[in-house]
């Protein structure tokens, strides 16, 4: 059997293995926690096929996460790693020819985690930063700003002119009108025109984390304040609710938050459908103390028992797939003789994640 | 005997499949081909199906009784549109 190993940055022995340079005034060591994550598939299963994997892999977000070791192992005889793609995301390309035997993989991943809050006040921002925020401003495929998304965020706005009060505006407007529909496959799909669609038909929005984060970052985007989301994975027990946390197997836990940009601040952390799942999983009212007071804590924070992904949507992967332009990249991506794997049923991969947290 | 009877009837039904290409159109996303797919394989006489969203197109493998019209039929009620392929 062809086996091939490889481990990017440094693993050290203990479960402390990273600078003090990690911390930042605003952070104290109380809100670190380092998760070890083992991936592992098995795609024997799909005999004699081609069969091919992108997987998102995380990488370092300044003041949050810390990747501090990657490694794989993997019968095949092609897997590496690459951020060669429009977004940068860091991705796993796993490869298995017709004729090998077995098809495994086992992908580890350690990494610390602070919770990111924003303080909101005005600090110099790098002026590369400012520009290359602006690309988030951007429609695409799937997070359009003209019609129906530009007409709601012009009634959200209204003659507001402060980027960060508009963001607020929108934020609110997003958990006011939204509720967590269970029966969504996944994430969601993330399009914006679908859910708007749907609260003039019913008045209300469901959908889930993806869905009501695209909507926001349309708004946000419509309303000339850069945005993105962020997909990621819960991978541990929230101190705020059991509805934001993970237990060990987090193979079904994947989550997309968001984040938005404000010149004299920087990209700022936010999570409004979380506020819509605290709602249905607490049996509580969107407008009650508790509701209120998390939807204040949750515009510019997101907790360390998530780890961020990528932010990347209609974008090409690297190595190029059969199927073409991928909408988001949160779940593992699968090809089997070129076709698609449902990402979402991890039974087609024999896929596992499981998640542990280190005692510190 | 057995073996010659289960040989002619292999041969039958490899002789009456037939081969289409489809256009297929509404596609959005990746996981749309997934919805198509099983669509056309509910089609009574669909033996194969193969999806691609970045050419959208199908290749279908059928019997002799499946038409262009039950199989369009059939991904119309997901929402989607199929007619020939040039």
């Amino acid at each position: 059997m062809h086996r091939r190993e490889f481990m990017t940055k440094t693993a050290l022995a203990g479960a402390i293995c990273f600078t003090p340079s990690f911390l930042t005034a605003t952070q104290t060591k109380t809100t670190l926690a380092v998760y070890d994550i083992n991936w592992t598939f098995d795609l024997t299963h799909h005999g004699a096929q081609e069969c091919s994997l992108w997987i998102p892999l995380p990488s370092d977000i300044p003041e949050f996460q810390s990747v501090l070791q990657i490694g794989a192992a993997s019968d095949s005889k092609k897997s590496f790693q690459t951020a060669h793609n429009n977004y940068g995301s860091a991705t796993l390309y796993t490869h298995w020819e017709k004729s090998a035997a077995t098809k495994t993989l086992n992908l580890t991943m350690r990494v610390a985690l602070h919770d990111r809050q924003c303080d909101f006040k005005r600090k110099r921002v790098c002026p590369d930063e400012v520009e290359s925020s602006q690309e988030f401003l951007a429609p695409t495929v799937h997070i359009p700003t003209d019609g129906t998304v530009a007409k709601t965020a012009q009634k959200i706005v209204g003659n507001e002119k402060d980027p960060l009060k508009k963001a607020r505006k929108i934020y609110d407007w997003i958990i006011a009108n939204s509720y967590r529909d269970e029966s969504v496959h996944g994430c969601g799909v993330g399009s914006p025109n679908a859910m708007l669609s749907q609260l003039e038909k019913e008045g209300r929005m469901g959908g889930k984390c993806l869905d009501m984060s695209a909507l926001c970052v349309a708004l946000m985007r419509a309303s000339s304040i850069p945005a993105r989301e962020v997909m990621g994975i819960r991978i541990g027990p929230s101190r705020l609710s059991a509805a934001f946390g993970a237990k060990e197997d987090i193979t079904k836990s994947q989550h997309c938050k968001m984040e938005f940009f404000i010149p004299t601040i920087g990209w700022i952390p936010c999570d409004p459908a979380d506020i819509t799942k605290l709602v249905l999983k607490e049996e509580i009212d969107p407008t009650s103390k508790r509701a209120r007071e998390l939807a204040d804590k949750f515009f510019g924070f997101w907790e360390n028992n998530w780890m961020a992904f990528n932010h990347a949507r209609d974008f090409d992967l690297y190595p190029a797939n059969a199927q073409g332009t991928l909408d988001s990249f949160g779940y593992v991506y699968g090809e089997v003789d070129g076709e698609y794997l449902d990402a979402f049923e991890p039974s087609r991969y024999r896929y596992t994640i499981i998640s542990k947290k280190l005692p510190l | 005997m057995g073996r010659i009877t289960l040989g002619l009837l292999l041969l039958a039904t490899l002789a009456y499949s037939k081969e289409w290409k489809l256009h297929i159109g509404g596609m959005h996303c990746i996981a749309c081909t997934l919805a198509v797919k099983k669509a056309l394989l509910g089609v009574p006489g669909v033996k194969e199906a193969k999806v691609n969203f970045k050419n959208e197109t199908a290749f279908v493998i059928t019997d002799e009784t499946v038409t262009l019209r039950s199989m369009q039929n059939g991904v119309a009620q997901t929402g989607y549109t199929a007619k020939l392929a040039p």
